[in-house]
């Protein structure tokens, strides 16, 4: 066994040749997909690199890219999590109600974030301890949460919010969004707990193999729970940002968004099999997926052929990927 | 020998209670949803007045499928009345036929089938309504815009009728002209997220009209954002809270209304009547209002 580590970046200390470092490099295929589109983006629209589209991209990518972050965890830990479309539109109910209370902001914010780390906390105890598929016992969730939803505001947006509330989304901090700039923060933080502390390498590690994890005295029960615990606060945290950013609570927030958040993180790098995997891959990634929608009106291509460039895209990402691990194994 | 008997009993009794009043049965295409709910209202409001049961079900999400396993369930259980929309004519028809063949009268709210046996229909066609919304815009711009349009999903019957309305009638006015056209899957994220792409892609577009509930809504927020409030024209259809908002505050112009709680409270009455053999007209007509400042204040949602 040559010593890979398990974000993929081999042959720690040897300076090697660029283009060997690059193939080498798990982002390296998605980070040359997103120039070429970016590319492509600027040639067809001159306005397409203007910095107002560049701060409306970024500020819509932050929602989803916060929650990939989280799954990027639940994924190398060999789990899964389709629960977190509802969790977002639950906690931003649940802002919406105490704000439309009259409690003040920063505890309304507070609780619609617990909101979502009480959401994961069940989703991973269902999982962990009835030891159900995660995808049945996330899908499960996500009908409940949605459900609830559903019951409390028998399918009407909460409106109007308070004002300044949609500060928060909806604001920037010299001149950058301010939903992107919590999403860089987070970004940084996953980034250290996933590649240097003991915890991140536990999750690599129960991904990887969760028989020998255990043999080696991780509790894997509950790091395997903890991927949850992420997600869901994640999520609740995204719930908050979005209904803020909308100006209302919205009970079909976040819907089908498990699967854009999948296809943020496989494509950037992330294994369907657990145990690989890197925050900067998912940051990739999530870049791509999310400037797709802006990418796709940009360069004026018709609405009735935008899913089928959309699913192009992704199947492209995952291909040239597979390529290049292809091409990384033949030059070790 | 007691068991049964005393199944028997109960089944008995339920049958009498069943029998004791009329029962209808209510399937929309969508629960929890803004619009449907006022047509529930509507529908509950006539229940109460005729003194029916109402069992007012259906799915979370679009999907003819859990629809039909609603009406199948209504068939079964030999309701009076069923009052339903046509989703999907092609799919619907055969279930309705079956229905009206077993007595049970179909009245169909918000969207027909023509082609199908319903006893009858009740609502505004959504092509009347896109033409209403067509001509309002024409007239506000004088008959000269740039347009850009802003429909849900892209295999929506009622989006498509409502946009094919709207493009027939501005097709008599040469300076009226579609710029572009993006959906947004009825998500007010992906409208703004759209809505602002658009305008930086098309920047000759001086009006933007939805076609979705969310149309207004993430429309007048992306040009309020954008700071072109009196520059760009924002219309759509139907009467979210926050539709009625943007209105007042002059972000939008207008909304195209369809009387939904009409057509619910019809839904059940037309029903009903049918059931005790009074004879229906075909077509039951709610009308369509277009809401600006000038009305916006003596509109009632649930007039009837």
């Amino acid at each position: 066994m040559s010593a890979t580590h398990p974000d993929g970046s081999g042959n720690h200390g040897r300076k090697l040749p660029l283009f060997y470092r690059l193939i080498q490099n798990s982002s390296a295929s998605v980070l040359v997909l997103l120039v070429v589109l970016i590319v492509i983006g600027r040639f067809m629209n001159s306005n397409f690199l203007d910095w107002g589209n560049l701060t409306s991209i970024f500020r819509s990518t932050s929602f989803v890219a916060i929650i990939a972050l989280g799954m990027t965890f639940v994924f190398i830990a060999l789990e899964l999590d389709l629960s977190v479309g509802s969790v977002v539109a639950l906690s931003g109910i649940v802002v919406g109600m105490l704000l439309k209370e009259g409690v003040p902001i920063p505890v309304a914010f507070v609780a619609g974030v617990l909101s979502g780390l009480a959401s994961g906390i069940v989703t991973g105890f269902v999982i962990v301890h009835f030891n159900i598929p995660s995808m049945i016992g996330s899908l499960g969730m996500q009908f409940i949460l949605r459900g609830v939803v559903y019951v409390v505001t028998k399918g009407i947006p909460l409106y109007p919010l308070p004002e300044g509330f949609e500060e928060l989304g909806l604001g920037n901090v010299l001149g950058i969004p301010t939903p992107w700039l919590i999403y860089m923060a987070l970004a940084a933080v996953f980034w250290y707990l996933l590649k240097h502390t003991t915890y991140g390498r536990a999750i690599y590690a129960i991904g990887g193999n969760k028989d020998t994890a255990w043999l080696c005295g991780l509790n894997v029960k509950t790091l395997r729970m903890s991927t949850y615990w992420i997600t869901g606060a994640l999520s609740g945290l995204v719930g908050v940002l979005l209904a803020s950013r909308l100006s209302s609570a919205q009970p079909n927030a976040g819907q089908t968004w498990e699967m854009l958040v999948i296809a943020s993180i496989i494509v950037g790098g992330v294994s369907m099999f657990g145990g690989v995997g890197t925050i900067v891959g998912t940051v990739i990634g999530s870049l791509l997926i999310g400037m797709l929608t802006n990418f796709l009106v940009m360069i004026r291509l018709s609405v009735y052929w935008q899913n089928i460039a959309i699913g192009v895209i992704i199947l492209g990402a995952v291909i040239l990927d597979q390529y290049r691990k292809n091409l990384a194994l033949r030059m070790r | 020998m007691k068991k049964t008997l005393g199944f028997l009993a109960a089944l008995l009794l339920c049958a009498a209670a069943a029998s004791a009043g009329q029962r209808v049965t209510f399937v929309p295409p969508l629960v929890a949803n803004p619009y449907w709910d006022v047509v529930e209202r509507g529908a509950r409001l006539a229940a109460k007045e005729y003194n029916v049961e109402l069992d007012y079900v259906g799915p979370t999400q679009l999907d003819i499928n859990e629809m039909m396993k609603y009406l199948e369930a209504a068939i079964a259980q030999r309701v009076d009345g069923i009052a339903t929309m046509a989703l999907n004519e092609a799919a619907l028809a055969p279930i309705i036929n079956q229905a009206v063949g077993a007595g049970i009268p179909v009245i169909l709210v918000d969207t027909d089938a023509p082609k199908s046996r319903r006893t009858a229909y009740a609502g505004t066609d959504n092509v009347t309504a896109g033409k209403v919304l067509g001509e309002n815009l024409a007239r506000i711009k004088n008959g000269k815009a740039k347009i850009g349009m802003m429909t849900g999903a892209l295999d929506q019957p009622s989006l498509n009728q409502r946009m094919e309305g709207f493009r027939q009638a501005i097709a008599s006015y040469p300076d009226m002209v579609e710029v572009a056209l993006e959906g947004d899957n009825s998500d007010l994220q992906i409208c703004i997220q759209k809505g602002e792409a658009m305008l930086r892609a098309y920047p000759e577009i001086d009006a933007l009209a939805g076609f979705e509930g969310f149309g207004v809504p993430g429309l007048s927020r992306v040009v309020k954002e954008a700071g072109k409030v009196g520059q760009i024209t924002v219309v759509g259809f139907d009467d979210l809270a926050d539709t009625f908002a943007f209105i007042r505050d002059g972000t939008a112009i207008g909304t195209t209304v369809q009387r939904q709680f009409m057509m619910g409270y019809l839904g059940v009455e037309l029903a009903v009547k049918a059931a005790n053999g009074e004879k229906l007209n075909s077509i039951y007509d709610t009308g369509v209002l277009f809401i600006d400042k000038s009305n916006i204040d003596t509109f009632d949602p649930e007039a009837k």
